[in-house]
């Protein structure tokens, strides 16, 4: 049972993670890991990828 | 009803800290020009349907810059509902310039007399009211930083956007002048090439000031623009001079004589006010780069090695490690017991405080959690993770110093002082500017070579930013430092100056290629009145960077942690086995050969890490933290993880893994950003690949000297270096392929 709730909080959280960064990179900002917070890209990709929407 | 209100202004004019006081947003402010490179939007506070655009610093409406050229076509094809414009008071004269221009697009203006309080406490005079009466718009006081004046302000700016009407344009030029711009906004009006009624004066200045960029846009006919050009050349004929600096003239004419009715200021001409008096010591000729130097060898030293080691050891000894004790609460009896029982337990001493690792194992047991999942939790994730949250203290002192540095006014004197340097090789002192910016990271550092007019200036500056150490690469610096130079203070302050040398020795050889030859871009650059800095503001920088490392940890450098333990945990057949066996080891024993000549290519974490640093540069750190958790019984004192790489490595070969990882390519991230900003994957890929040669190869010189000095046996490694050593020096000092005349202003105003 122990495995299983340790299981689900690790894996989870790391799958909540891999999804918010997909919808920020969607989004166009706070792409590749940065977070985002550093507010240098003004809110854009600095992949080369195109933003979809701001 | 949604209403756009534009914040504009000259650079450092304070714009950016009027933006975040009035949307709350915590965008980067800094005490040099160019920091808003792009415009950005913001919702007034408790009135959302209010957007607010923080635009980038201009001088002018001419378009000579990127900066002038975005918020110009801002302004002039989106046109927001007013316009805030932001004037530095204690600058009031250069300032005007630009109202005058703004002034003249029909939009309502509402006027920021900001820095009020510098004003003030200089002893001189503004008259607010005259200035209203004269420019016919509102003009309100405030100071940006302690947050005076903004809500009456923003009222203004409001009621003037609802009211909808635009002051009538004042009457600025002399009469000649005013006759010519007359006809030729009735030439435009009759031609049909006025859209808007209210840009009508605007366009007969730009027009009459031969703007080519605007000239080209109103395709003019033939016969208009003939009859433009006789009416332009009448005037100049008559006033004597070109149609822009008549243009120019009178604006400063007008404002010098709106000024002395409306300020007075204390210092007499030619009298030197405090700034001035620091420039003088700071900037001076001799005097300027031993400064500099001694104060970032004294930040670094006091962040990496001094205060920020002693707070590092706390939170990888006691957080990350067994446990502390609170306030020390304990701590000196537990030392007394050490020394008579070694194995005293130092949790029956004080008040004891478990680190985040015994907690987790304990919880873990008491779930009965598997073996595997476990190992996962803490060999991986609080390993990896608890190596780079670590160093969380150091880059908090060294944000913190940079943050004064910045804040004070000292960081754009740095500017000033290496555009010295920098010319002197024929590049630009506009490109340390991405630098400042990229010891935060190399993403917005890149993003800010935007600036530079000139490409090939710009390409250089692309290709070096990122040799700059980024706060990614800090903790690198730190582990290296720490855990093999632990009594030299010097390891992290070389860190930087080895960037700011890789930076001109790459700017020296690539000037003299072909396609980066020429004269650099002129660098003109106002210097800020220093002032104390600001705790809020300090703070807020620190916090910033801080927060981006912390989110970091938590996402690209857990995922990746995870992935490490799963390659380090099993085999190729998918089976658990030992570390040393792994899928990760033989992968790493494959790569690892190719940086056998720069003295570590028998240790495959490195490569390893080196690899994943790629990803994001705090990987390098923790994939160590995760690779050499299994060995931790090399000491006692919870300095586990340092002492297995200090056992593993030698000075030489770790100094040369440091400077390898700190000039190789950059994260993918930054790597991203270089596409962008160069546009074509051809140049993406020279710089990345200069990078990795320049890294290899500056490792590999190194290294092998390193070895031949300390007593070791010539051998073809050595000759290759040395070789390569010798083309490395032909590069640098061959002849430029053409002569170039330096003609390079640096305007330094204050």
């Amino acid at each position: 049972m122990g495995t299983v709730v340790v299981g689900v909080l690790v894996f989870g959280s790391a799958g909540l993670i891999l999804w918010r960064m997909w919808q920020r990179h969607k989004q166009g900002g706070g792409c590749a890991g940065c977070g985002g917070s550093c507010s240098g890209c003004s809110g854009s990709c600095p992949l080369p990828q195109k933003p979809k929407s701001r | 009803m949604s209403v756009k209100i534009a914040l504009a202004g000259n650079p450092n004019s304070g714009k950016t800290t009027i933006f975040n006081a009035l949307t709350g947003s915590s965008q980067h402010v800094g005490n040099w020009p160019g920091v808003t490179v792009e415009k950005k939007d913001g919702r007034l506070k408790g009135k959302p349907d209010v957007v607010v655009q923080d635009l980038p610093g201009i001088y002018s409406l001419s378009p000579y810059t990127l900066e002038e050229v975005v918020t110009r076509n801002y302004l002039v094809a989106e046109r927001p509902d007013t316009i805030i414009n932001i004037v530095d008071a204690s600058n009031l004269e250069r300032n005007l310039y630009l109202t005058t221009q703004l002034l003249e697009l029909g939009i309502p203006v509402v006027i920021a007399l900001n820095m009020m309080d510098i004003v003030r406490k200089r002893g001189d005079k503004i008259d607010a009211s005259k200035l209203q009466d004269q420019l016919r718009c509102p003009v309100v006081e405030t100071s940006a930083i302690g947050g005076d004046g903004l809500q009456q302000l923003i009222s203004q700016a409001c009621e003037l956007a609802q009211l909808g009407k635009a002051s009538q344009p004042q009457i600025v030029f002399s009469q000649r002048l005013e006759k010519t711009l007359a006809q030729v906004g009735d030439l435009l009006e009759t031609a049909g090439l006025l859209k808007r009624p209210e840009l009508k004066r605007w366009l007969a200045v730009k027009v009459f000031e031969r703007d080519e960029k605007l000239l080209a846009e109103l395709h003019l006919s033939d016969t208009v623009q003939q009859q433009l050009e006789k009416m332009t050349a009448e005037c100049e004929a008559e006033l004597d001079d070109d149609s822009e600096s008549i243009i120019t003239n009178e604006r400063y004419e007008y404002i010098s004589r709106l000024l002395q009715q409306a300020a007075k200021k204390t210092l007499a001409t030619g009298q030197l006010s405090l700034s001035d008096k620091i420039d003088k010591v700071v900037t001076n000729r001799l005097l300027a780069l031993p400064i500099f130097a001694a104060v970032m060898f004294v930040i670094y030293y006091v962040s990496i090695t001094g205060v920020g080691a002693l707070l590092t050891d706390w939170a990888n000894d006691g957080v990350f490690g067994d446990g502390w004790h609170l306030f020390g609460i304990g701590s000196g009896a537990y030392e007394a017991a050490a020394e008579i029982d070694p194995d005293a337990d130092p949790a029956e001493f004080g008040v004891w405080v478990p680190g985040i690792p015994v907690v987790l194992e304990n919880l873990l047991a008491a779930v009965n959690c598997a073996d595997w999942l476990q190992s996962l939790v803490l060999d991986g994730i609080v390993a990896g993770v608890g190596a780079v949250l670590g160093f969380l203290p150091q880059m908090m002192m060294l944000f913190i110093f940079l943050a004064i540095l910045e804040d004070c006014g000292y960081m754009a004197r740095v500017a000033f002082i290496m555009d010295r340097i920098f010319r002197r090789f024929g590049l630009s002192g506009k490109s340390f500017i991405p630098m400042l910016v990229a010891t935060g990271c190399g993403v917005p550092g890149v993003m800010a070579t935007r600036t530079i007019e000139k490409e090939a200036d710009r390409k250089i500056a692309i290709v070096t930013t990122t040799f700059m150490p980024c706060g990614a690469k800090l903790p690198i610096i730190a582990l290296i430092a720490g855990a093999l130079f632990a009594e030299s203070g010097w390891v992290a302050p070389i860190c930087y100056f080895i960037g700011i040398a890789a930076v001109i020795v790459s700017g020296i050889i690539l000037k003299k290629m072909r396609f980066f030859a020429g004269e650099p871009a002129p660098f003109v650059m106002e210097l800020p009145s220093y002032h104390l800095p600001q705790v809020k503001s300090v703070l807020l920088t620190m916090w910033d960077r801080s927060q981006s490392f912390v989110k970091k940890a938590g996402t690209i450098i857990l995922l990746s942690t995870i992935v490490i333990w799963a390659l380090s945990s099993y085999n190729f057949s998918m089976q658990p086995t030992e570390t040393q066996d792994s899928m990760l080891a033989d992968i790493g024993r494959t790569v690892a050969p190719v940086f056998a000549p720069l003295g570590w290519g028998d240790q495959w974490e490195a490569a390893v890490g080196t690899v994943t640093g790629l990803i994001a540069k705090e990987n390098v750190v923790s994939t160590f933290g995760s690779l050499y958790a299994g060995l931790d019984e090399v000491s006692e004192d919870g300095n586990e993880f340092w002492a297995v790489v200090a056992a593993k490595y030698t000075p030489l070969a770790a100094f040369s893994f440091m400077l390898f990882n700190l000039l190789c390519a950059p994260c993918f991230a930054a790597i991203g950003a270089i596409r962008r900003e160069m546009g074509s994957l051809r140049w993406t890929a020279f710089a990345v690949g200069y990078q990795c040669a320049l890294a290899y190869a500056s490792a590999m010189v190194f290294y092998q000297i390193g070895i031949l000095l300390n007593g070791g046996t010539f051998g073809l490694l050595s000759a290759f270096s040395l070789a390569l050593l010798a083309v490395f020096l032909w590069l640098l000092l061959r002849p430029e392929p053409k002569a170039r005349q330096n003609k390079i202003q640096t305007v330094w105003e204050s």
